[in-house]
């Protein structure tokens, strides 16, 4: 697996600053925006799990369309490993890469609002944590992005199906939020694992 | 009837359609270890789809296929790393250095022989430090190919290896697979559209056409098996009909050649018929293959149809 990880990341790391930028640019425009107080998230919410999904739909493409080609597909498959070290090699590189792009800006925004005090602002770092499990959630776009790739479906309502399941991940996610954190991780963790389940038994 | 053992490639009633359109149908083929078998055929015949195939990387609408033993649809890493396959069109990722590549290699196939490829990347004149995009496409189908021999396969599957090579690379890869095809009696499958290759390279020839096996035989079987007359009579439908195992007819002015697969007396006889002057002629492996990949409409030849416009 090792080598799969290493060939991914060596070839998609160079994507990373373009999924920085736009969580960096929500994370400021936020910060700027609610200039007294750092605790209303819901919007926050929002706008980072929707950029967060734009990267991992992206970065999903990026990891999947290109290995599709017949021969690039046959390079990779026919070697001393599994179809399922493959995949596993493409989940895990994906999910570091992500992590990259979106769970660093944002635990640098919370040491941020650490630094600063709320001497400065009545701020918490701990208002970054629901968009932090938000992103969770969102990550199964990358995961829908893959099997949207590769399922073999004719009609194009069928082939998208996957990213209802996903959308519904962070919609069902972002609402129970507010209310039941345990939840909210529970609906996101479960429907990760079913796509995951999906996309490894068909890709 | 080969015995089992004795057997690199089986398929049976190998059959696959994308969407309506049949691309190999009922393909029942055994190929021999410690042979060369040139895939010979059109483009679209199916060669690549049976490949694909033959490798577990497209399943079958029907039929089976074994490679070493072991079915096709569930070849374990152990038999992988018996098999080379070089793919059409010389695929290797453009951002990667050549280094990379065998690093990728080296990391997922046990008898990896580093010097073999180093001594192949010379021969191809390509440094490890340089960019695969940067290459040129001989220099990268030199890679490529070295990045499978390397590997040291029991079994090769080549897919057009002489695709963008020029000709003194060319020659270099076939004396490169006739010596390793003589190293502990390796089996190589070469598809390709390259005839003069075929007739320094292969011991079998399997000729395609329309995702139908149309001749599976030793090369010397081959030749002796299919036979030319030269005619100088008018040649039609009529007359095609007469003659038993007719498998192309050309004209070429007032001439009509014929190629004929199993000539016996009866055929002669059917031919002297239309013809008393009938001349039967040499012929070369190459006309003998094209003989059966022209396509049944091509009737006649086009120089004909040319002076016929005129």
């Amino acid at each position: 697996m090792k080598t799969i990880v290493w060939k991914e990341i060596r070839e998609h790391a160079r994507w990373i600053p373009l999924g920085v930028i736009p969580i960096v640019i929500v994370l400021v425009l936020h910060w700027r925006a609610s200039f007294l107080i750092f605790d209303d998230t819901k919007m926050l919410q929002w706008m980072v799990g929707l950029v967060a999904s734009g990267i991992a739909i992206c970065l999903g493409m990026l990891q999947s369309w290109p290995d599709q080609r017949p021969a690039a597909r046959a390079l990779l498959l026919h070697r001393g490993i599994t179809a399922n070290t493959v995949f596993w090699g493409k989940l895990l590189s994906g999910f570091l890469l992500y992590a990259v792009a979106v769970f660093v800006p944002l635990l640098a925004m919370a040491a941020f609002i650490a630094f600063v005090g709320i001497e400065h602002r009545p701020a918490d770092p701990a208002a970054i944590l629901p968009s932090a499990l938000i992103s969770v959630a969102a990550f199964s776009c990358w995961l829908a992005s893959m099997l949207v790739v590769q399922r073999d479906a004719w009609m194009v309502g069928s082939r998208l199906m996957p990213g209802l399941a996903a959308g519904m991940a962070i919609f069902l996610c972002q609402g129970v939020m507010n209310y039941a954190v345990g939840m909210s991780i529970a609906i996101a963790l479960t429907i990760l694992v079913a796509l995951t389940v999906i996309a490894r038994s068909v890709c | 009837m080969m015995r089992a053992d004795n057997i690199a490639i089986r398929t049976s009633g190998l059959t696959r359609y994308f969407g309506h359109k049949a691309a190999l149908r009922g393909l029942t083929l055994d190929i021999p270890r410690g042979q060369v078998t040139a895939l010979v055929g059109h483009n679209g015949a199916g060669k690549t789809t049976l490949i694909r195939m033959l490798l577990g990387l497209l399943p079958p609408t029907r039929g089976r296929s074994e490679l070493l033993g072991h079915d096709s649809q569930s070849l374990t890493p152990e038999v992988r790393t018996r098999v080379g396959y070089l793919a059409e069109g010389h695929f290797l990722w453009g951002w990667m250095r050549v280094r990379d590549t065998a690093r990728l290699q080296r990391e997922t196939f046990p008898r990896w022989d580093q010097p073999l490829f180093d001594a192949m990347l010379k021969f191809f004149g390509v440094t490890p430090d340089a960019r695969v995009r940067q290459i040129s496409r001989g220099q990268r189908a030199g890679v490529s190919l070295a990045m499978t021999l390397a590997t040291d396969p029991e079994l090769l599957i080549l897919d057009d290896p002489s695709m963008g090579l020029d000709p003194v690379a060319r020659r270099a890869l076939v004396e490169g697979l006739l010596a390793f095809a003589r190293r502990d009696d390796r089996t190589i499958l070469i598809c390709t559209h390259l005839l003069d290759d075929v007739e320094r390279l292969a011991d079998r020839i399997a000729i395609i056409s329309n995702g139908q096996l149309l001749v599976d035989a030793g090369l010397a079987e081959f030749r002796e098996r299919v036979g030319g007359w030269t005619i100088d009579a008018d040649f039609g439908a009529q007359q095609a009909a007469q003659i038993p195992g007719l498998v192309d007819s050309r004209q070429l002015r007032e001439r009509t050649h014929l190629v004929v697969a199993d000539p016996d007396q009866e055929t002669v006889a059917a031919i002297q018929r239309i013809s008393g002057t009938a001349r039967r002629e040499e012929l070369t492996l190459k006309d003998a293959v094209l003989a059966y990949l022209r396509p049944s409409a091509m009737v006649g030849s086009i120089s004909a149809a040319l002076e016929n416009v005129r």
